[in-house]
């Protein structure tokens, strides 16, 4: 049985600014003996424990920069841990960002193939499941074209799709079905509830707090790269929504 | 590190192909345009040399075309090679993957486009010379190996370079120009003063000792010369060793910097 468990994880993000100098820069900095910038660090996680087995679907909330994105992409493995022990059972299959892991002049076909191979997928595994994949998508005739001719929502089918025929334990998905349409919604939601009884897990970033509640049975509240609250959907959602409550500070909205 | 490479071969293979489709979409004439790019330069390169040097034209050409394909592979291999990890980074981002898939798919896609520039050669000296097929094969086989480990090692150290240093691609094409320079390409190595300063620079270059390794058995029928095998063996070492460290080293941190 697939099981995620991270114990005290702390993760450094450099800020972006610093992060890329010239040789000229080099040169003449050293040159005129000027201290050379140091990049500077953000901790975008920190002492984070949790665990999460098959079967269950968690959802995770936040404020926008709370950590909710990179904690997915450390469960995941793209980013690497500065602190703490990450142990992760299953295979994993990642939805995070509709324009990651795509080319963009290739046609649906070929991506289909590109990102089956990427999730270790062989020739002969992914034949049999390339009809499937094709079916889910709708997308027809459309496959032949590139992918730069597709609406985001037919993307995000896409992905979906070989995400979920790829048979992963563990499904990650980061702010992704808000792009559908409500049928393209429903059609993963049917899917990911199927992976669900298999034992396997889901965990879904969203600030749409009606589809956690419907879908999620356990909320892990981010704040500051720290878990504020891990509990029952209801419970962590009603006081995630106290917290923020717009009569306190006062929206120009309600004016 | 080299096994999870071989277990993604089926990605990084169509990622290869992708490139070179898409390479070839662009232009009508398809793989065709491949040889005629190094084929007008020979002509034109040819016409002028071959009075310059006083050699046959028979001779300078194949001589010429076969230094421009493996110098056009290295080339591009080093170049594109600096940007590979920033055009890799979207799939490094998906899931983790060993980063030095990026860069051999940059030396895949320039090699396959080297070779067809390499059979169009054999053909003409074929033509021209006829050619023993078994040494030509008994050492073009090592060359290839060679030329590739030393392409991929440079493309994985200029490409982390080049996440750090934002310049290193133009610091590449310089220093490849004047190394173009440095290298018997164009000019006969023969043709160079014995006790000059750019003999020395030659005898020494590696890029000099691997174009050694394809031409001597091509074009004159022979084992390329055991100063050249080391210099090149030497040189494919000593990069692939930086290559394998510089990798090993940003590997797991290098999508925070991309």
């Amino acid at each position: 049985m697939p099981h995620i468990d991270l114990d005290n994880v702390d993760l450094l993000y450099p800020v972006k600014v610093h992060t890329r100098t010239t040789f000229k820069d080099y040169l003449v900095n050293g040159l005129f003996r000027k201290p050379i910038d140091r990049p500077r660090y953000v901790k975008a996680l920190d002492q984070v424990t949790l665990r999460v087995d098959g079967g269950e679907c968690v959802g995770i909330i936040g404020r926008n920069g709370a950590g909710k994105s990179t904690l997915l992409r450390t469960i995941a493995g793209v980013y690497p841990t500065s602190a703490g022990v990450c142990d992760i059972n299953g295979k994993i299959a990642s939805l995070f960002d509709i324009a990651a892991g795509f080319e963009w002049n290739a046609t649906g076909w070929e991506n289909i193939h590109l990102r089956a191979y990427l999730q270790g997928e062989t020739p002969a595994s992914l034949r049999d499941k390339l009809g499937a994949i094709a079916a889910f998508t709708e997308l027809g005739d459309m496959l032949d074209l590139p992918l730069k001719c597709y609406s985001t929502g037919r993307i995000m089918l896409l992905s979906f799709a070989i995400a979920a025929c790829c048979e992963p334990d563990v499904l990650l998905i980061d702010e992704f079905l808000s792009t559908g349409d409500l049928q393209v919604r429903e059609k993963a939601i049917g899917r990911m509830v199927e992976m669900l009884r298999g034992d396997r897990i889901v965990m879904i970033a969203s600030h749409d707090l009606a589809f956690l509640r419907q879908f999620c049975s356990r909320i892990i509240w981010l704040e500051k790269g720290r878990i504020r609250a891990d509990g029952p959907a209801e419970c962590v959602i009603e006081s995630y929504i106290q917290s923020n409550n717009p009569v306190q500070c006062k929206s120009p909205l309600a004016a | 590190m080299l096994r999870e490479i071989w277990t993604l071969r089926h990605f990084w293979l169509a990622l290869a192909r992708h490139d070179l489709k898409d390479r070839y979409r662009r232009s009508i004439l398809g793989i065709a345009w491949s040889l005629l790019k190094p084929a007008g330069i020979t002509l034109i390169l040819t016409l002028v040399f071959a009075n310059v040097f006083h050699v046959p034209v028979h001779e300078y050409a194949p001589f010429l075309f076969l230094g421009i394909i493996t110098w056009q592979f290295l080339n591009e291999s080093v170049v594109q090679g600096c940007n590979s990890f920033r055009l890799g980074s979207t799939y490094l981002r998906v899931r983790p993957v060993p980063i030095a898939i990026f860069p051999l798919r940059v030396v895949l896609s320039a090699g396959i486009h080297a070779s067809i520039g390499l059979v169009a050669a054999l053909m003409l000296i074929w033509y021209l010379h006829g050619i023993d097929l078994a040494l030509v094969l008994l050492s073009l086989i090592p060359a290839i190996i060679v030329l590739t480990i030393t392409a991929w090692s440079l493309a994985c150290i200029c490409g982390i370079l080049h996440t750090r240093f934002a310049d290193t691609q133009q610091i590449a094409e310089i220093s490849l120009q004047a190394l173009f320079y440095a290298t018997p390409v164009i000019y006969l190595p023969e043709s160079l003063h014995p006790t000059g300063w750019l003999y020395m620079i030659v005898a020494c270059n590696p890029f000099a000792a691997m174009l050694e390794l394809v031409r001597r058995p091509l074009l004159h029928g022979e084992p390329p010369s055991v100063q050249a095998v080391m210099v090149a063996l030497a040189f494919m070492s000593v990069t692939a060793i930086a290559a394998w460290l510089a990798v090993r080293r940003v590997e797991r941190r290098m999508v925070l910097w991309l």
